[in-house]
């Protein structure tokens, strides 16, 4: 089954009548997913598609529909406003998609979402979907197969490829995360691992992490202390030419710990196995289960 | 976006924030006409270059004449001399790539004697997922040291309230600065509007100086803008210096593409950050070099992608060029018409490697089958290595 989505999760689509938002929500719904009702002010009343009712607000659509989620498809600069709404209105899980949201905008989400109800995934992130039961984001459904094995990444193309060496070997998935990659965001690493940590049907783990930023580093140290699922992982830019510094504080705040040696180093030190070639990760995940 | 010194020099004094005399030259012209400006009969005078890059003192000219990018000297005639031969020059320092970055703009300042130098910066801490106030009582190149043998002070802000008078009076207090405790306020208060009213992912002033007569001076400063954010302020897009980027770099912005030249031997063509960068490692595994590193995005159009092609065969220096592309939105057939719409009926200079996946995937393949000669079909990461192997 997986976690945080299956399919029973109501969804809300905010921004549901944009061009690339019809296009992906037409692929969710072919996939199974319940969308329930769009948001797109001034178009309330209206019908999305051949049967799903739009509203001028998420309050609106609160008020006819159970919802269970909001997939928010919504430009950069109103998606604060959009992710705010969502939260005012409780939704349990937020799914944003939209790249290029301001910074401050997301510092601005993220104080509203500390102490809410509401879980957020994204921005600027290919979604969640687990296989066979529903998706919700822009990932090509078929490359998917429904199974046991976690897959929690920071990169979107990467989640795509992992999950496609997994398939190939006919190893199924329970669900499927990308956080995201900008540095303001919701659900972090260490939080998808908790949460596969504790789903029944999940088996074992796959986290796809890279340079920049400490999350893998919580992440490791989640399992080191809590994991008892095989874990393979796999850390993108080892190559990456040392980037831009940001000024002195850069290396002040997190210095070596960003790079790729020591978040390899942090996730074998906490019994995860870190595939060193990116078209190994699905292999690297079948030997640390021993098969 | 990354500002010149002197640009944010500018932000930091309309926030409030003191700073010394100073002024700024463009053009040999305008040299003598700054230094007049600034006063000819100073104490000391330091002549900067203006680089997008830290380390500059440290930091070398092309041309291999003496000194760094930051001189000090006795007297305006000596800053003129020093000046002159360093605008125009590029300044190779550890951060700026091995051919360096023009000097556009010298800026000239006072020398003040200080009498205590801090370190003082706002900046977005992604692991807090917040904006922290960072400060040392030990400034300049020092801090770094510092920080890691006696770590620094650190506050969390919270956004919507920014620096709390309780936390800034802790710092001041830690930092000794308690008969200062009000100026310190304003200044952090300044740069804390920069912060958050600009969109700056960072300001710092390192070192800010404590003067002998008892005055703030911010000596050195950074400050970054998020990309994103940029829209909605056109004082600081108007900041922005061209030259102190890579001209495929900025082609390749102006189209909302992220391109970093890497001088190396494959072209490579990728989308998302994480599989361009997987493919990179992949590249140094089999001991070639990229020429590049290009993420497409995902919701590039078909004039994007064919325009992101024609950079990357026009690169010097490649001698293949590799397609790894995982479609999400990205459809194969599309990225397969750019390329051929970007050859324009001719054959690619050089071998090419396709490593296609995502919507339309087949099809792109099939038409890159069938209109290019020496094209290779791969059907997995193991086997991009190992064609790479073979050509390069």
């Amino acid at each position: 089954m997986g976690i945080l989505l299956d399919a029973t999760t109501r969804v809300l689509v905010q921004g549901i009548t944009g061009k690339a938002a019809t296009f992906h929500v037409d692929q969710c719904q072919a996939y199974g997913t319940q969308i329930v009702a769009g948001v797109r002010p001034g178009k309330g009343g209206q019908c999305w598609g051949k049967n799903v009712p739009i509203h001028n607000s998420v309050k609106d659509a609160l008020s006819c529909h159970g919802v269970d989620a909001s997939l928010v498809c919504v430009p950069a600069a109103q998606a604060m406003d959009a992710l705010l709404e969502a939260i005012e209105g409780k939704i349990s899980l937020i799914v944003c998609i939209t790249e290029g949201i301001p910074i401050h905008d997301m510092l601005l989400v993220r104080e509203k979402l500390a102490g809410s109800s509401s879980l957020l995934i994204g921005p600027n992130c290919p979604g969640i979907i687990t296989p066979g039961q529903a998706k919700l984001g822009i990932m090509p459904a078929e490359i998917h197969l429904p199974g046991t094995v976690g897959v929690i990444s920071r990169s979107g193309t990467l989640t795509f490829e992992t999950v496609w060496q997994l398939t190939r070997m006919g190893i199924g998935q329970s669900t499927c995360i990308g956080v995201g990659g900008d540095p303001i965001h919701g659900l972090s690493l260490a939080d998808g691992m908790r949460l596969f940590q504790e789903d029944p049907a999940t088996e074992g783990i796959i986290l796809v992490g890279e340079i920049g930023g400490e999350e893998e580093l919580d992440a490791a140290e989640y399992v080191r202390s809590h994991g008892t699922k095989p874990v393979a992982a796999f850390i993108a830019g080892v190559s990456a030419p040392a980037g831009r510094r940001m000024g002195h504080a850069g290396a002040i705040v997190s210095g070596e710990r960003s790079g790729a040696a020591h978040k390899i180093a942090a996730l074998e030190e906490a019994g995860i196995a870190v595939a060193r070639h990116p078209g190994r990760i699905a292999q690297t995940f079948l030997e640390r289960m021993g098969r | 976006m990354e500002v010149h010194e002197f640009q944010a020099k500018e932000i930091l004094a309309s926030h409030g924030v003191p700073l010394g005399r100073r002024a700024v030259a463009t053009t040999a012209m305008e040299i003598g006409r700054a230094l007049d400006a600034l006063g000819r009969n100073l104490a000391g005078y330091v002549v900067k270059a203006q680089v997008h890059s830290g380390g500059r003192s440290r930091g070398h000219f092309t041309d291999g004449s003496p000194g760094g990018g930051v001189r000090r000297v006795a007297t305006a005639d000596e800053a003129e001399i020093v000046a002159q031969a360093m605008l125009g020059q590029r300044l190779v320092t550890a951060q700026s790539g091995p051919h360096g970055k023009p000097i556009t703009a010298i800026l000239f300042e006072e020398v003040v004697a200080t009498d205590r130098e801090f370190y003082l910066a706002i900046f977005l801490d992604r692991r807090e997922q917040l904006p922290v106030l960072l400060a040392s009582d030990r400034g300049g190149v020092a801090v770094e040291g510092a920080a890691q043998k006696h770590g620094i002070l650190r506050e969390k802000l919270w956004p919507t309230v920014g620096p709390c008078p309780f936390q800034l009076r802790r710092t001041a207090f830690s930092l000794g600065l308690e008969s200062k405790e009000t100026e310190f306020c304003g200044l952090v208060a300044g740069m804390w509007r920069i912060f958050w009213e600009k969109n700056a992912t960072l300001v710092e002033i390192n070192p800010l100086a404590l003067a002998e007569q008892g005055n703030f001076y911010a000596l050195d400063a950074k400050i970054s803008f998020d990309d994103s954010g940029l829209t909605r302020h056109a004082d600081i897009r108007a900041l922005r210096d061209p030259s102190q980027e890579d001209g495929a770099e900025i082609q390749a912005g102006d189209l909302g593409l992220s391109y970093v030249t890497l001088g190396g031997t494959v072209a490579c063509l990728t989308n998302g950050a994480g599989l361009a960068m997987a493919t990179m490692d992949l590249l140094h595994a089999a001991g070639v070099r990229p020429v590049n590193f290009l993420d497409l995005g995902d919701g590039a159009e078909l004039a994007t992608v064919a325009q992101a092609f024609r950079l990357l065969l026009a690169e010097d220096g490649a001698n293949c060029l590799l397609i790894n592309v995982f479609g999400g939105s990205m459809r194969g057939d599309l990225v397969a018409a750019a390329l051929l719409l970007a050859l324009a009926g001719k054959q690619p200079p050089f071998p090419l490697l396709v490593r296609l996946e995502g919507p339309a995937a087949a099809d792109g393949r099939s038409m890159l089958r069938d209109h290019i000669s020496d094209v290779k079909i791969l059907p997995d990461l193991l086997a991009v290595e190992e064609a790479v192997r073979q050509i390069c």
